[in-house]
C-alpha cells in the first residue's frame, strides 16, 4: 500500500459509522454466502450407529441409511425428534440455526380448540363467538372450523393457514409466506443472489469501463467521437422497457431469462457510466506533467497507460463501488418485483416485496423484506460515504 | 439529440415487431376461440369440427383489414418510417387493447402524473433547500447528525418498497387511508370539499414515496455544495472586507449552491410528467408510467411506441430546460 492509500485508510478507519457499517455488512454477507450452514432443512451432522454423516454438503442421503422406511431423503426434523425419544441408542444430529431452506415448505399444525357447550342449541352461537375471539386473539391467523355433529360434543379442529406470523416455537423468526416457506431463509438466500449479481456486474462494468474509457481518453480523435455518440444513444435508452421486451421475446420462445442472461443485458445497457468516468479521468491525467515527463524520457504509450495513468485513475474507482453495488441490488429487486427478473424458482427480494403487497393481511412479510433492504443499503451507502470522505481530503471550514 | 431519438425508436420498434403476440396474432386467437365455440355447439363429433374450423387462419381480406388498422405491412422499415411520419404529425395510432387513439389515452393520463409531480417538486425544493442550508451551516452539530441519519435511511429505501410497506400498514392493517387508485369510485358524486379530501387521502401515501427518494438526494446535494462553497476563498474574502455574515452566506454561497440544483431541474421535469411506474404500480394509480408498463405487458405496441416517443421528447425538453436554468443562475454560462 502506498503512503496515499495508507492515509486514506487511516481517514476511513477513523470514521466510526463507516467502520461499524463495514463490519456489519461483511458479517451479514458472509452469513448469507454460507446460507447452507445457517438456513437449511438438512442436518449439519448426523451421528448414527457410530458413523458421522454430513447431509448439508452431501447429495441426498437415502433415508434408509438412518433406519427409516421412506424412500426419499429423510426429514431431519422428524429424525431429530425420533433420536431424542430414544436417547439410549446414542444417535444424535445437529440442525442448522434455522432448520429451513428457502425451498422447504413447513407443515401446518392443526390445534384443537376446546369449546364448552351447554347444549346443542348453544352450539352455533358459541361457534361464532369462539371464532370471533380467535380472530381477535390471533389477528392474522385464519381459522377454518371443520364442523361436524361430533364437534358439538366439545372439540373443534382448527386449521392454521400460511402465511403464519413470526413465532419462536417453530423457529420461523420472521414468519412464513403464503406457501409456507420461511421468510428469513428466503431473505438470506435472496440476498446472496443479489450481492453476487451486484459484484459480478461491478467487475465486468469496471473492466469494460477501464478498457474502453482509458482508450477513449488516451487515444482521443475519431475513436473518442464514435464512442461518445454510442454512449449518448445507449444511455438514453429506457432500460426497463428494453429488459421487459427482451424478457417477453425470450419467454415466448420458451426460454427463461436466467442469471447470466440478466447480467448480460445489464452490462450491455449499463457499462457507459463507468466508461464515461474513466474517459474524463484519463483525459485529466494525460494533461499532467508526469505524463509529459514520462513521454520525454521515451516511455511507450503502453507503458504510460499501464504504469503511470492507470494506477492513478483506478484507485478512485473504489469510491464508486459501493454505490454501484447498491444500485445493482435495487435494480435487480425492482425487476423481480415486476416479474421480469430472475426465474420464479430463485429466491429473490423483489418477489418477496410482491408477495408482501399481495398479502396485505400478513404485514410481517413486507416488514421483514423492507427492513432487510433498508439495512443492507444503509450499510453499503454508509461505507460508500466513508470512502468518499476518505478520498476527499478537503478541509471544511466553519465561519461564525 | 435527434439521432438519439431515431436510434431508440428504431430499436424499440424492431424489438416490438419481433415479439410474438402482436395485434394480428391476437386477432387470430380471438377468431380461433370463436370458431371453437361455434364448432362445439353445432355438432357432436367435436374433434372433426375442431380440425375443420379451428385453424385460426384469417381470411386474406381480414388480415389486410387488420394490417391496415394497425399500419403494418410486410416491410418493417417502411412501417417504421410511416410510424415516424404519423408521429411527427401528432397521430400516434390506435391502441389495440383500449380501441382508442393513443394520443387521447396519453393526454388522459398526463394530469395524474403531473399532479403528483408538481406537488412533490414543490415539497422537495421547499424542504430540501432550507434543510440542506441548515445542515451545512450547522455541520456536525446535533441537528446535522440526527437529520443525516434520517436522510441516510431515506436514501436507502427505494420509493416503491417504501410505498409497499406504507400500503400494508396504513391502508391494510390500520385502514386509515384508501388502498390505492387516484380517486375513489364515487368521486363524481362528492361535494367540492369531499372531492378535495378524497383526492388528498389518496395522494398522501404515493406522495411520500415520490418525496422520499429525491428528498434525501437533494438535501445532501444542497448540503455538500453549500459546504464546498462556504470553504472557498471568496467567502473568506467577502467576510474579510466586511460583508455581513448573513449576506455572505445567503447571497454569495447560496446563489452558487443552486447551480447543481438547476442542472437537476430538467430531469425532475421529465420525471414529473412521466411519473414513476413502480410507484404507480404499487398504488395502482392509472398514470402515464403505468400506461407504458401495462401496454408492454399486453403487447399493445402502438401505445408502447407512443409512450416511448413522448418520454424521449420529454427528456430532450428536460435537458434543454436544465441548460436554460443553468444559464439563468450561473452568469459564467452564456448561450452564443
Amino acid at each position: 500500500m502506498n503512503p496515499i492509500n495508507q492515509q486514506r485508510w487511516k481517514r476511513f478507519s477513523k470514521n466510526k459509522m463507516a467502520m461499524i457499517s463495514l463490519k456489519v455488512f461483511t458479517l451479514l454477507t458472509l452469513i448469507s454466502l454460507c446460507s447452507e450452514l445457517f438456513f437449511n432443512d438438512k442436518a449439519l451432522v448426523v451421528y448414527y450407529k457410530g458413523e458421522f454423516h454430513f447431509p448439508f454438503i452431501q447429495n441426498a442421503i437415502p433415508a434408509k441409511t438412518f433406519g427409516l422406511e421412506t424412500q426419499s431423503e429423510a426429514n431431519y426434523l422428524d429424525l431429530q425428534k425420533q433420536f431424542r425419544q430414544t436417547p439410549e441408542e446414542g444417535n444424535w444430529l445437529m440442525m442448522p440455526f434455522i432448520p429451513y431452506h428457502y425451498r422447504s415448505v413447513s407443515k401446518v399444525d392443526s390445534t384443537p380448540i376446546d369449546l364448552e357447550l351447554k347444549n346443542k342449541e348453544d352450539f352455533y352461537n358459541t361457534q361464532i363467538e369462539q371464532l370471533q375471539q380467535n380472530l381477535e386473539a390471533n389477528k392474522h391467523q385464519i381459522y377454518e372450523l371443520k364442523l361436524t355433529r361430533n364437534h358439538a360434543l366439545g372439540k373443534i379442529d382448527s386449521q392454521k393457514y400460511h402465511p403464519l406470523p413470526p413465532t419462536l416455537a417453530t423457529k420461523h423468526f420472521l414468519g412464513t409466506d403464503s406457501t409456507g416457506r420461511d421468510i428469513l431463509a428466503q431473505l438470506s438466500y435472496g440476498y446472496r443472489i443479489a450481492i453476487t449479481f451486484a459484484l459480478i456486474l461491478l467487475l465486468i462494468n469496471y473492466f469494460i469501463g477501464i478498457a474502453i474509457g482509458c482508450a477513449m481518453g488516451y487515444l482521443g480523435s475519431w475513436y473518442d467521437l464514435l464512442m461518445q455518440r454510442i454512449i449518448e444513444v445507449l444511455s438514453n435508452i429506457p432500460f426497463l422497457y428494453i429488459i421487459i421486451i427482451i424478457a417477453s421475446i425470450l419467454r415466448s420462445n420458451g426460454f427463461t431469462m436466467g442469471f447470466w442472461a440478466l447480467v448480460g443485458i445489464y452490462v450491455s445497457l449499463g457499462w457507459m457510466g463507468m466508461t464515461w468516468y474513466m474517459r474524463t479521468a484519463t483525459l485529466k491525467e494525460k494533461a499532467r506533467e508526469y505524463v509529459l515527463a514520462a513521454r520525454a524520457a521515451g516511455a511507450s504509450n503502453t507503458r504510460i497507460v499501464f504504469t503511470h495513468i492507470l494506477p492513478n485513475v483506478v484507485s478512485l474507482l473504489v469510491t464508486f463501488a459501493p454505490f454501484s453495488i447498491s444500485g445493482a441490488i435495487v435494480g435487480l429487486t425492482s425487476l423481480d418485483f415486476l416479474g421480469y427478473g430472475l426465474p420464479k424458482d430463485y429466491p429473490s427480494w423483489g418477489s418477496l416485496i410482491k408477495l408482501g403487497t399481495d398479502n396485505i393481511q400478513s404485514p410481517w412479510i413486507i416488514t421483514s423484506i423492507v427492513f432487510a433492504m433498508v439495512l443492507i443499503l444503509f450499510l453499503i451507502n454508509a461505507v460508500g460515504e466513508g470512502i468518499r470522505q476518505a478520498f476527499d481530503p478537503k478541509k471544511i471550514s466553519h465561519f461564525e | 439529440m435527434i439521432p438519439t431519438f431515431l436510434v431508440i425508436t428504431i430499436l424499440v420498434y424492431f424489438l416490438c415487431r419481433t415479439v410474438p403476440g402482436g395485434p394480428i396474432e391476437r386477432a387470430k386467437e380471438r377468431i380461433m376461440m370463436a370458431q371453437l365455440e361455434e364448432g362445439s355447439q353445432s355438432s357432436g363429433s367435436y374433434s372433426d369440427e375442431l380440425d375443420k374450423f379451428a385453424t385460426g387462419e384469417l381470411s386474406a381480406e381480414d388480415k389486410a383489414d387488420l394490417m391496415a388498422q394497425y399500419n403494418i405491412t410486410d416491410n418493417p422499415w417502411s412501417d417504421y418510417f410511416s410510424w415516424l411520419g404519423r408521429t411527427l404529425s401528432g397521430d400516434l395510432g390506435i391502441s389495440a387493447t383500449y380501441n382508442e387513439p393513443v394520443t387521447k389515452l396519453i393526454i388522459n393520463r398526463m394530469p395524474i402524473s403531473i399532479f403528483y409531480g408538481i406537488i412533490s417538486m414543490f415539497f422537495i425544493y421547499g424542504i430540501c433547500v432550507p434543510l440542506g442550508v441548515i445542515k451545512a451551516l450547522k455541520n456536525e452539530s446535533l441537528i446535522d447528525n440526527a437529520s443525516s441519519f434520517f436522510v441516510f435511511v431515506a436514501y436507502a429505501i427505494p420509493g416503491y418498497a417504501f410505498g409497499a410497506i406504507l400500503l400494508v400498514y396504513f391502508a391494510g392493517q390500520w385502514q386509515w387511508l384508501p388502498l390505492g387508485g387516484f380517486v375513489s369510485d364515487q368521486y363524481d358524486s362528492l361535494s367540492f370539499w369531499g372531492k378535495i379530501s378524497d383526492l388528498l387521502q389518496h395522494a398522501i401515501l404515493p406522495m411520500s414515496c415520490y418525496l422520499i427518494g429525491s428528498f434525501a438526494f437533494m438535501t445532501m446535494l444542497v448540503k455538500n455544495t453549500m459546504l464546498d462553497n462556504l470553504s472557498y476563498d471568496y467567502i473568506r474574502t467577502a467576510l474579510a472586507k466586511g460583508v455581513p455574515y448573513k449576506k455572505a452566506v445567503f447571497k454569495h454561497a447560496l446563489d452558487n449552491s443552486l447551480i447543481p440544483l438547476a442542472t437537476h431541474f430538467g430531469n425532475s421535469i421529465s420525471i414529473i410528467i412521466s411519473g414513476s411506474f413502480l410507484i404507480e404500480k404499487v398504488f395502482n394509480i392509472e398514470g402515464f408510467g403505468l400506461l407504458g408498463f401495462n401496454s408492454l405487458e399486453s403487447r399493445d405496441y402502438e401505445v408502447v411506441m407512443g409512450v416511448l416517443a413522448i418520454s424521449c421528447v420529454l427528456q430532450m425538453v428536460g435537458n434543454l430546460l436544465s441548460d436554460i436554468c443553468v444559464a439563468y443562475v450561473d452568469p459564467r454560462v452564456k448561450f452564443d
